[in-house]
């Protein structure tokens, strides 16, 4: 996590709506908060706006900050919860936007890698792995595509995963086992020769 | 040849977590140079996992953290990060030659401050009444970041629905509706304001009528500078479809008067408020009235 993390002095700032330190913290963390809302929703106009959001309810919120958890893992905390429910808004509002979407990442797997017989071993160690994880990732379900993200992309414990997504350190791992298989195969089906 | 089963891929993930002793590690890797087959399903997953690993990150928007600025400064309307190079001098002026002016005429007059704001006396208008299947109250936060539900823990700060907050529309400066005023408030709707949140709130149940008796309640009245239409777009989106109405060339939004203050802040940014008084036969509910440019409140005659 961030070094800004253990600053209790950093954090009174905050609590006092310093700008200059509210600036700070979004700095520090913008990268990684856009990271995880852009691969939640795979769209990068959405993931901006939402990453924007995001900051807004930290600055608003950190009066409810106790600090029982690391400010990092808290703030992770919050854009999880915003993605579920832009996840939600866009799957009721814009049903079709989404099968668009999905319709690219279906495109970005089939193209042009899978018209060669490469094992996904050999097709992952191009520079076009960060696509199909990409394209990969925004087929899983909600549940493991999160896990995944928190684990395998920003690399947090599984205690400070299960404390974001609010379940047990044994779901976190049993959903990242089922993530991960789900992942591989998908990626894996698309070239089998 | 090994069928690859669950175990193994947990043994996968331990290894490639780093999760295995050294003992269970070199065993491993034993069975891995033994089986060719466990050996290239291995491959398979160390290849996936290595990629997510390696993702690199995409980095946003370079004016992402003035985006996060802009809307801080928005939401509290100016209260923070506003502009640090904007002329605070002539509103300071301003200010000083309001209060010279009150305390002109209140010595000229021989009145009271306090007097100059009284309210205007009751106006018996005609309004319709609240259908009985109203929807409930919008329990989003004005400013648009849903308050946790209370089922979350403290530190969740959990959206209370999949809607999508309100917020995320279009900034009113720069929508369709036009040039609006200014995002700052009337003094006089602050202080309106002010004293709205140190009313104590009402219990009354909602929509029940008085029985013989009609009460006068307190109605909000903000003056826009806005066509109609673009007034009722701009209102619709703030307040939602269920709250908002036309009346006679004028846009009215219901609220419940536990919830009128946000309600109002919604709109204070829009021009100067007015507080009215109406007779009605329905306890706690209020109504905000946006004036288009060149309309007025209902006089008695209308």
């Amino acid at each position: 996590m961030d070094p800004l993390d253990d600053d209790p002095e950093f954090l009174a700032r905050l609590r006092r709506r310093d700008e200059a330190a509210f600036t700070e913290l979004v700095r520090a963390w913008q990268g990684r908060v856009f990271g995880l809302t852009f691969r939640m929703l795979g769209d990068r106009g959405e993931a901006e706006d939402l990453s924007q959001d995001v900051f807004v309810t930290v600055f608003k919120a950190i009066d409810t900050f106790r600090g029982d958890s690391r400010l990092g893992t808290w703030i992770l905390r919050i854009a999880t919860n915003h993605c579920h429910n832009r996840l939600k808004y866009l799957a009721r509002r814009h049903h079709k936007r989404k099968k668009d979407i999905d319709d690219v990442h279906e495109a970005i797997l089939d193209h042009p890698l899978g018209q060669v017989p490469l094992g996904p071993e050999r097709a992952l160690e191009g520079a076009q792995a960060g696509a199909l994880v990409h394209a990969g990732l925004q087929q899983l379900d909600e549940d493991h595509r999160v896990v995944i993200i928190l684990r395998d992309i920003e690399q947090l414990s599984y205690q400070e995963i299960a404390d974001i997504l609010d379940v047990a350190e044994g779901t976190v791992k049993s959903r990242l086992f089922r993530a991960r298989t789900s992942l591989r195969d998908r990626i894996a089906r698309r070239y089998e020769p | 040849m090994t069928d690859v089963n669950e175990a193994h891929l947990e043994r996968f993930f331990a290894y490639l977590d780093g999760e295995l002793s050294d003992e269970e590690r070199s065993a491993f890797e034993a069975e891995l140079e033994r089986d060719a087959s466990l050996r290239a399903e291995f491959a398979s997953f160390r290849a996936t996992m290595e990629a997510l690993h390696e993702a690199a990150h995409d980095e946003p928007a370079p004016d992402l953290t003035s985006g996060v600025q802009s809307r801080i400064r928005r939401r509290s309307r100016g209260r923070f990060f506003a502009a640090k190079n904007a002329p605070r001098f002539p509103l300071e002026m301003l200010v000083l030659l309001f209060a010279l002016v009150v305390g002109g005429i209140a010595l000229v007059t021989g009145t009271g401050p306090a007097r100059l704001f009284d309210l205007p006396a009751p106006s018996p208008i005609d309004l319709p009444e609240r259908a009985p299947d109203r929807a409930p109250a919008d329990p989003r936060d004005p400013d648009g970041i849903p308050d946790a539900p209370a089922n979350a823990p403290a530190e969740a700060v959990v959206p209370s629905s999949g809607e999508r907050p309100p917020t995320a529309l279009p900034d009113p400066v720069i929508d369709e509706s036009g040039t609006l005023a200014p995002h700052v408030l009337h003094e006089e709707g602050q202080a309106l304001l002010d004293e709205l949140a140190s009313t104590p709130r009402t219990s009354a149940p909602l929509g029940a009528p008085v029985a013989g008796a009609r009460r006068i309640e307190t109605d909000w009245v903000i003056s826009t500078g806005l066509s109609l239409e673009a007034l009722e777009t701009l209102t619709r989106r703030r307040a939602g479809r269920q709250r908002t109405s036309v009346h006679d060339g004028r846009v009215v939004v219901e609220g419940d008067l536990v919830d009128v203050r946000p309600l109002v802040e919604r709109f204070a940014e829009l021009g100067p408020i007015e507080r009215v008084r109406v007779p009605r036969d329905v306890p706690g509910l209020t109504r905000i009235w946006l004036l288009p440019e060149g309309v007025s409140f209902p006089s008695e005659t209308e």
